[in-house]
């Protein structure tokens, strides 16, 4: 099984995508690797609470969006007591998070992490 | 469990800890919550209104249709008003919030599968718990080509919940409900419908075709209280070739013909999204904070702003879409926009960057709440015509209302073809009382005074869903009270929502 993945160079003005093309050549493209039925399985990419694979995962789609871009501060060295604290409560424009998208262990691990977290190059540079 | 918890409304307190516990036998110890500590994060709002006022009474979580059935029958048994939640994201609306104090939540956060993806035809069935990011996450992870739509939060809320909310997005698929393909509905007594191709035995098409056969019946499951949704279909959009972003900068004296001259374009397909037209002092408002600008009362003078404005390129108006295909298509729809824009005089940057309009999540929505800080954000979001005489009077009757309030126009109209969804945010402090007080009486009289000039809201948050309700007219509300008691004869979903209640 081939999949052809055909990833444009920006040409002229328009910004192209990465473009997946299928079926491509003679190389057929079963149909049932395009029609993924997942039943009654736990889904591969569940984000709540019990199921998030790391605190990694758990800062990249939930808390990076704002506290790596400016728009919330920096939580370098927060201590992890305050970091739960405003998870569950939320504070100003900051939602809060309940217990069924993160459970209490995943927030102990994840203000952990948080506080261990080193700043990446990018991050030391901004400052 | 907490010993007193809040009650719902004529329920004995015996009755509400035993129904609890049978809550409890459902879905087990751990998805059931009445301490203050539990419920804290579901009394987070946004709107300029004391929280307390939707204060719920328990939360319970399902993890699966048959526990909903089940939660559905003790509450039938008991009288318990239920309040359903999918990702409880409701920014500017009300959050988690019931309409009523006392209300249970019942958190679909758990019921989080993606059931299936075609890609061929791009379509995707999801549970209530699935977020635009995980869902992304999938499509990338598993190299299918289908981008998303999704509204501001989109990173932290779900497409089944913002599509029965009615909400949008800035692709060809922005109008959410409009690719919205199939639900399943688990009713009051606990039936369960697919709307839709879904009844059919071993249904091949319940993502694929919407109407089925008879009456079409998603709609009504949208703003409603009539069942619990717990499964939509998608449809998502095929990654294009590739595509320009626009931005077309005028000013205000041109704000009447960009409007017309936007639906005409969009109406001949030629810009095929939802676009957006970001006014002044919103632009500045994502980047900057007010009491760098002023520290004075009422809103910022239009000196001010405009001095600012300037600095960094910002016109009075700042309309984007964006033009998706292959270069081939993009060029010539692209002078065809060059050459309508050409009257007003209108500066246009071709090649302009959006991510939401290009399958980008973010939450730089964000940013809006720091112009002032301390998380007040009520959405006020009235219809008009795509006519750029209701444009204009729109925006000069927002302005003033804004205004006397001391609030700053914070505006970011859709452009949808043939209408504009006019989004307003009142950004206020949210731990000040009086301008929290202020925020509401804003809200009331701009709702007062709009739906006075003909002009309605397509939603509205919990506080003001009866006042809404009353504006759209009472035989309106007695058609959806009939259909309440038809389909929910105890009343115990969520009652108030939308102003529908027995």
């Amino acid at each position: 099984m081939t999949t052809c993945i055909n990833k444009k160079q920006l040409t002229n003005n328009s910004r192209t995508v990465q473009t997946h093309r299928t079926p491509c050549g003679s190389a057929f493209i079963g149909l049932s690797s395009w029609l993924i039925l997942l039943g009654s399985s736990t889904a591969v990419h569940s984000e709540s609470a019990g199921q998030w694979q790391d605190s990694q995962q758990l800062w990249r789609a939930t808390c990076q969006y704002c506290h790596d871009t400016g728009i919330a501060p920096d939580l370098h060295g927060t201590p992890p007591v305050l970091v739960q604290t405003l998870v569950r409560n939320g504070f100003n424009q900051m939602p809060a998070f309940t217990a069924t998208q993160i459970s209490d262990n995943e927030l102990t691990a994840l203000a952990d992490w948080i506080a261990r977290r080193i700043p990446t190059n990018a991050e030391k540079s901004s400052k | 469990m907490n010993d007193t918890p809040t009650t719902p409304d004529q329920v004995t307190l015996s009755d509400f800890r035993a129904a609890l516990k049978e809550f409890i036998q459902v879905v087990g110890k751990d998805w059931v919550y009445t301490s203050p500590e539990h419920l804290r994060p579901y009394q987070k709002i946004m709107l300029a209104n004391d929280a307390t006022r939707f204060s719920p009474s328990a939360v319970i979580s399902p993890a699966s249709v048959t526990e909903v059935q089940g939660i559905l029958a003790i509450c039938n048994r008991y009288s318990i008003p239920v309040w359903p939640t999918s990702t409880g994201r409701n920014f500017g609306y009300g959050s988690s919030l019931p309409a009523t104090r006392g209300q249970t939540i019942l958190d679909l956060k758990r019921m989080n599968r993606i059931i299936e993806v075609d890609a061929e035809l791009g379509t995707a069935l999801v549970e209530p718990g699935v977020t635009y990011q995980q869902l992304q996450d999938y499509l990338k992870e598993h190299k299918l080509p289908l981008w998303l739509d999704f509204p501001g939060p989109g990173p932290i809320v779900g497409p089944l919940g913002n599509t029965l909310e009615r909400g949008g997005g800035n692709t060809p698929y922005g109008d959410h409900f409009a690719h919205a393909c199939g639900m399943e509905v688990v009713l009051a007594n606990g039936k369960i419908l697919k709307t839709g191709m879904g009844s059919i035995p071993n249904t091949t098409s319940w993502q694929v075709f919407k109407y089925g056969y008879g009456p079409y019946l998603d709609g009504i499951f949208t703003q409603s209280n009539f069942g619990v949704v717990t499964k939509m279909g998608l449809w998502l959009m095929p990654e294009p070739a590739g595509y320009r972003t626009i931005m077309v900068q005028f000013d205000e004296k041109h704000l009447s013909e960009a409007v017309n001259i936007m639906r005409n374009l969009q109406l001949q397909r030629v810009v095929t999204n939802v676009g957006v037209m970001v006014s002044d002092v919103m632009a500045i408002s994502t980047f900057m904070k007010r009491q760098d600008i002023y520290t004075g009362t009422g809103a910022v003078p239009r000196a001010l702003i405009r001095e600012k404005a300037s600095a960094f390129g910002i016109a009075d108006w700042n309309m984007t879409f964006t033009l998706y295909g292959t270069d081939a298509q993009i060029k010539p729809n692209l002078d065809i926009v060059n050459a309508a824009f050409k009257p007003i005089e209108a500066r246009i940057n071709p090649d302009f960057h959006d991510g939401s309009q290009v399958n980008e999540l973010s939450l730089n929505s964000f940013g809006i709440l720091n112009w002032i800080g301390g998380g007040g954000l009520a959405w006020f979001a009235p219809v008009a015509p795509a006519k750029g005489q209701d444009a204009v009077k729109q925006a000069s009757m927002a302005r003033r209302i804004l205004g006397q309030y001391g609030f700053d126009y914070l505006a970011a109209p859709t452009l949808n073809g043939r209408d504009l969804h006019h989004l307003i945010a009142i950004v206020h402090n949210h731990n000040d009382l009086q301008q929290k007080a202020q925020a509401a009486a804003c809200f009331e009289q701009l709702v007062t005074e709009f739906s006075a000039e003909g002009y309605g809201l397509y939603r509205v948050g919990i506080d003001f869903m009866d006042k809404l309700a009353d504006i759209y007219g009472e035989t309106n509300r007695e058609v959806n009270r009939a259909i309440k008691q038809a389909l929910d004869p105890n009343g115990i979903l969520a009652p108030g929502k939308s102003g529908i209640r027995l």
